[in-house]
C-alpha cells in the first residue's frame, strides 16, 4: 500500500487534541444521584490501576480518535497494488460495410466497452475491414482502450479473411471477442456475438447490356427482399437526364433480377437505386459504367460470308486489314499454323483442331443461358456439324447430340472459339435474329473488356497509361483503390472520358448470409501470467469518518 | 394531559378490586367489615337479647326449638383510598423517572377504586403534605385524579416523618392509604407510618427506585451530587465502591420490608422501568 499525499497524516495530531478535550471534560464531570447518604456509605479508597484503565475507556473517545484517524487516512490518499490473474481480452470489430447499418456501429462500441470494464486486461482492439487495423494496439491502459473504442467507424468496403485480422494477435490472448453482424462459419473456439441486423432490402446487381437481337440495351438489376413480408419497390435508373422509373415485387428472403429496356445514352455513368428507406441505405444504390470500349479490330481469313460479315458489323467490330487486330476469324479455311492472338475458327481446321465429316443428326442443345433463351432451334435442322475434339480445357456451350457445335478455350496464345458448323443451304437460320445474336455472343466472349468495367470497393484498379481518375476536386494516375461507392470520371490522354463505377463488395451487400472464415493456423493460448494493478480507495474512508461523525453525534445526543 | 394509562391497560385493571383485612370505616359500604350488622350475608344466629330488632328473630328456629334466636348478619363498610404520593426532587431522577411510574401506579389504582365504587383522594408530598384531592368517588373524580397526576412536579426535599405524621393528624376518616415514595430519606420514615397506623389507616408502602438507583453505571472521579440537598462529595468510584453502595441499597430497603413485615403492612419494591399496570397485579392480585 502506499500513499498519494503522506502529508494527510498531519492530521492525526488532531488525537492530541481530542485527548487533551477528553481529560479536561473530565476533571469537571459531576453526577446527580438520589440519596447521597447512601454513597456516603461507601469507604474512600483510590481506584487499581485496572479500574482507572476503565474508567478511561469512553465510547465517544473511542469514535472521536477514530474519526480523526479515518480522515488522516483518507487525506492521506491511500493506494493498493493488488496482484491477480490478468484476463488478456482482444476485441475483433468487424468494420466493414455491412456494419455501417444504422445503429450497429454504436452497439458493436457499447458491446466492446461493457468487456473492456468487465476484464482486467490488457486488451488489444483491432478493426476487422480489408486491410484489417489495429484500433488500440495492446495494452493495460484502460481508459485509452475505451477511447480507443469510441474511434471504431465501419468502412464502406469488405473485410479480410479472419486468419489475416487474427495475425495481428501477436501473444497469447485468454479471450478473443469478434463483433459482427453476419453469422460466421469456421469460427469454433473463438467467442462470436453476431449483433441483430434490421430489415433490410438490397440492389444486389445492376448491369446494363445490349439487348440479344442488337436492337438496344437493357438494364438488369437484382433485387434482395431481406425483410420478413413480400415488397413492392420502386426501382429508379438515371443516366445523365434519364430517369426510369419501375415497380418490382420480391418475396420475403428471395433475390430476383429484373431486366428493363434501356432507350438512353450510353457515355455517361449509371445509377439504379430503391426508392425504399431502410436502416442500411448504402444497400440500396448500385453504380454501373460502360466504361470506354474502341471498336474491335478484326482480321478476316478465308472465305468470304456476307451473313457473318453482317453480324460481326453489328456487333459494334470493325474488320480491318492492317495490324494490330483484336482478333481473327477464320471463315472455311484449313489454317496450316494457329495464328497468335484471339481466334474464331468458323468451320475452320488448325493442326490442332481437325475437322471430320459433316453429320446433322441429333438435337440442339445450348449449354449457355444465353444462347438457350435467345435461340430458336427449330430452324437448325439443315445445319451440320462437322465431328471434331476439342481440347480438354475447352468449354462447350452449343451441341447437336454428342458433337460439339460451338466451344471456347484460352491459350497462352490467347482466347480460342471454334464454330464447326456447315450451314449449307439453311438460309432460314442466316436471315432469323437467331443468327447475328449467335455471333454476338461468341464476340463477347472473345473481344477483350474495354476499361471502365465496375468496381468494388478496396479492389484496385489499374488505369491505362497515361489516363486520369478524377476522385473530388483533383485528379490522379496510376494504380488506385476505390474507398467509397459512386462513379468516377476517367479522362484519357487523347481527350475522351468514361466513367468507373465502384460499389460495396457483393457479401456487404447481402451481410445476413452465413460467411465461411478460416482460422489461423496458430491459435492464441491462454496467457499466464500476474498483472498487477492500482486502486484508490481512500473516498471509502472518507465515508466511513463521516458516518463515525455522525454516529457520535447521535451518542453525544442520547447522553445529553 | 399526556395518557396515563392506554386502553388496554385500563381495561386490564377492570378486574381488579381492593380489599382490606380490617376495614375501619363506620360508614356502610362494599367492604366486609370484621364486625356484625345489616347486609345480605347471613353470619351466625345468637340468643335474643332485650333490644334487638324484632324483625331478625329466626321464627323458624323458634318453632322447632322454642327458644328465640335472631340472625346476624356481616357488616359492610366503606374504605376510602388515600393515595400519598412523594413528588420530592429525587423522585424526577433516573431513566425512566420514578415519577412517572408513581403516577401511573397511581392512575391505576385510582381506577380500581373507582370501579370499585371507592372514594378515592391524592396527597403529594415532599417534607409537607399538600392535598391535592379529598376523597370522592365517581367519574369526575377519575378525572380529577388524572389531571393531578399528569400536573404534578418533582421537586423540594423529601421528609417522610414530618409529611406522614402532619397528614395523619388532620384525622381522615380511618382507609387504605397506599405510600409511594423512594424511600431515598436520610431523616427517616417509620414514625410518619407509625402515625398512619395510629390514625387507624390500613397502610400498604410502595417504594419505586430507578435501575441507577439500583444498579449505578457510574465509573471514575466522581463529583457526586445529592440531587435534593446539594450536597457533594468526591469520589473514585470502581468496582469495589459499586458493590459497597449496592450493599447500602440492599440494607436501606430490607430494613423498610423488615419494619413492614413487624407490622403486617404489605410492602412493595419496584423498578421504575416495571409496568405500573402489573405492579398494580402484583399489589391487588389474588
Amino acid at each position: 500500500m502506499s500513499f498519494g499525499v503522506p502529508w494527510g497524516f498531519l492530521w492525526l495530531l488532531g488525537w492530541g487534541v481530542v485527548l487533551l478535550l477528553y481529560f479536561l471534560r473530565r476533571r469537571l464531570r459531576e453526577e446527580e444521584v438520589s440519596a447521597l447518604f447512601l454513597w456516603e456509605r461507601v469507604p474512600e479508597r483510590p481506584l487499581s490501576f485496572r479500574e482507572k484503565l476503565r474508567t478511561l475507556w469512553d465510547i465517544l473517545l473511542f469514535l472521536q480518535l477514530l474519526g480523526v484517524g479515518l480522515l488522516a487516512a483518507a487525506s492521506a490518499e491511500p493506494t493498493i497494488e493488488h496482484e491477480a490473474p490478468p484476463e488478456a481480452v482482444a476485441l475483433v470489430l468487424d468494420a466493414s460495410a455491412s456494419m455501417d447499418a444504422d445503429g450497429l456501429p454504436a452497439e458493436a462500441r457499447r458491446i466492446a466497452a461493457e468487456i473492456v470494464r468487465g476484464s482486467t486486461g490488457p486488451w488489444a482492439v483491432i478493426a476487422w475491414a480489408n486491410p484489417p487495423r489495429y484500433l488500440v494496439s495492446p495494452t493495460a491502459d484502460r481508459e485509452e482502450v475505451l477511447r480507443g473504442i469510441t474511434r471504431y467507424v465501419p468502412t464502406l468496403g469488405g473485410r479480410a479473411p479472419l486468419g489475416e485480422a487474427l495475425e495481428y494477435l501477436v501473444g497469447d490472448w485468454e479471450r478473443i471477442v469478434i463483433v459482427t453482424d453476419s453469422p460466421l462459419r469456421g469460427a469454433e473456439g473463438l467467442e462470436v456475438i453476431v449483433l441483430p441486423r434490421p430489415e433490410d432490402l438490397a440492389l444486389t446487381t445492376f448491369s446494363l447490356r445490349p439487348q440479344p437481337d442488337g436492337s438496344g440495351y437493357e438494364a438488369f438489376v437484382s433485387v434482395w427482399n431481406g425483410t420478413s413480408r413480400a415488397r413492392k419497390v420502386p426501382v429508379t435508373i438515371r443516366a445523365g437526364g434519364y430517369t426510369f422509373r419501375e415497380e418490382v415485387t420480391v418475396p420475403p428472403g428471395a433475390e430476383r433480377g429484373f431486366a428493363f429496356p434501356y432507350f438512353g445514352p450510353l457515355d455517361v455513368g449509371f445509377v439504379a437505386a430503391l426508392e425504399t428507406a431502410d436502416l442500411f441505405p448504402e444497400n440500396d444504390v448500385y453504380y454501373f459504367a460502360l466504361g470506354r470500349r474502341a471498336p474491335a479490330r478484326v482480321r478476316w481469313i478465308g472465305e468470304e460470308d456476307p451473313f457473318l460479315r453482317a453480324a460481326i458489323l453489328a456487333s459494334g467490330a470493325a474488320i480491318v486489314d492492317s495490324p494490330p487486330w483484336d482478333l481473327t476469324v477464320a471463315v472455311r479455311v484449313d489454317l496450316p499454323e494457329t495464328p497468335p492472338g484471339a481466334l474464331l475458327l468458323w468451320g475452320s481446321a488448325v493442326p490442332s483442331l481437325a475437322l471430320g465429316e459433316a453429320m446433322e443428326a441429333g438435337a440442339w442443345a445450348a449449354e449457355d443461358p444465353t444462347l438457350a433463351r435467345y435461340l430458336d432451334f427449330s430452324n437448325w435442322q439443315e445445319v451440320a456439324v462437322y465431328r471434331t475434339k476439342p481440347p480438354r480445357e475447352a468449354r462447350v456451350f452449343l451441341r447437336r447430340g454428342d458433337l460439339p457445335a460451338a466451344f471456347l478455350w484460352e491459350t497462352a496464345e490467347g482466347k480460342r472459339a471454334a464454330v464447326p458448323l456447315s450451314f449449307g443451304a439453311a438460309r432460314e437460320v442466316l436471315l432469323s435474329p437467331d443468327f447475328p445474336l449467335f455471333v454476338h455472343a461468341l464476340l463477347a466472349r472473345l473481344l477483350p473488356a474495354g476499361v471502365g468495367a465496375t468496381y468494388h470497393v478496396g479492389e484496385a484498379v489499374s488505369l491505362p497509361e497515361g489516363a486520369k481518375l478524377v476522385v473530388g476536386d483533383r485528379e490522379t494516375e496510376g494504380p488506385w483503390i476505390p474507398t467509397e461507392p459512386g462513379l468516377y470520371e476517367v479522362r484519357f490522354p487523347d481527350g475522351t472520358d468514361s466513367f468507373i463505377a465502384v460499389n460495396l463488395p457483393p457479401k456487404e451487400i447481402r451481410p445476413s448470409e452465413p460467411r465461411e472464415e478460416v482460422k489461423p493456423l496458430m491459435m492464441p493460448s491462454r496467457r499466464v501470467g500476474v498483472e498487477r494493478s492500482v486502486s484508490s480507495f481512500w473516498k471509502p474512508w472518507g465515508w466511513a469518518f463521516l458516518l463515525v461523525l455522525l454516529l457520535e453525534g447521535t451518542l453525544a445526543l442520547r447522553r445529553w | 394531559m399526556r395518557e396515563l394509562l392506554s386502553q388496554a391497560e385500563l381495561r386490564s385493571l377492570a378486574r381488579l378490586k381492593l380489599s382490606l383485612r380490617q376495614p375501619r370505616s363506620e360508614l356502610v359500604g362494599a367492604h366486609p367489615s370484621l364486625r356484625t350488622g345489616y347486609s345480605l350475608e347471613f353470619t351466625d344466629f345468637r340468643p335474643y337479647q332485650p333490644g334487638d330488632d324484632f324483625r331478625l328473630v329466626d321464627w323458624a328456629a323458634y318453632a322447632r326449638l322454642r327458644r328465640l334466636l335472631v340472625r346476624v348478619y356481616k357488616r359492610e363498610v366503606e374504605s376510602p383510598l388515600y393515595l400519598l404520593l412523594d413528588v420530592s426532587g429525587s423522585m424526577g431522577k433516573g431513566q425512566p423517572k420514578k415519577l412517572d411510574f408513581a403516577t401511573r401506579l397511581s392512575a391505576a389504582l385510582g381506577f380500581v377504586a373507582y370501579r370499585g365504587q371507592d372514594r378515592f383522594g391524592l396527597v403529594a408530598f415532599t417534607a409537607s403534605p399538600e392535598e391535592k384531592l379529598i376523597p370522592r368517588r365517581g367519574r369526575a373524580q377519575l378525572v380529577s385524579l388524572f389531571r393531578a397526576l399528569t400536573a404534578l412536579e418533582s421537586t423540594g426535599t423529601t421528609g417522610l416523618n414530618t409529611a406522614l405524621s402532619a397528614w395523619a393528624e388532620r384525622g381522615w376518616e380511618p382507609g387504605l392509604c397506599v405510600v409511594i415514595s423512594d424511600f431515598l430519606c436520610e431523616s427517616g420514615w417509620k414514625e410518619g407510618i407509625s402515625a398512619l397506623l395510629f390514625g387507624r389507616h390500613s397502610v400498604i408502602l410502595v417504594q419505586v427506585l430507578s435501575p441507577q438507583d439500583l444498579d449505578p453505571r457510574l465509573r471514575g472521579e466522581l463529583e457526586l451530587v445529592d440531587v435534593e440537598l446539594g450536597k457533594r462529595r468526591h469520589l473514585a468510584v470502581g468496582e469495589v465502591a459499586l458493590r459497597a453502595y449496592r450493599e447500602a441499597v440492599a440494607q436501606w430497603n430490607m430494613a423498610i420490608n423488615a419494619y413492614a413485615s413487624e407490622r403486617g403492612i404489605p410492602y412493595f419494591l419496584f423498578s421504575s422501568a416495571a409496568s405500573p399496570v402489573e405492579a398494580a397485579w402484583i399489589m391487588l392480585g389474588h
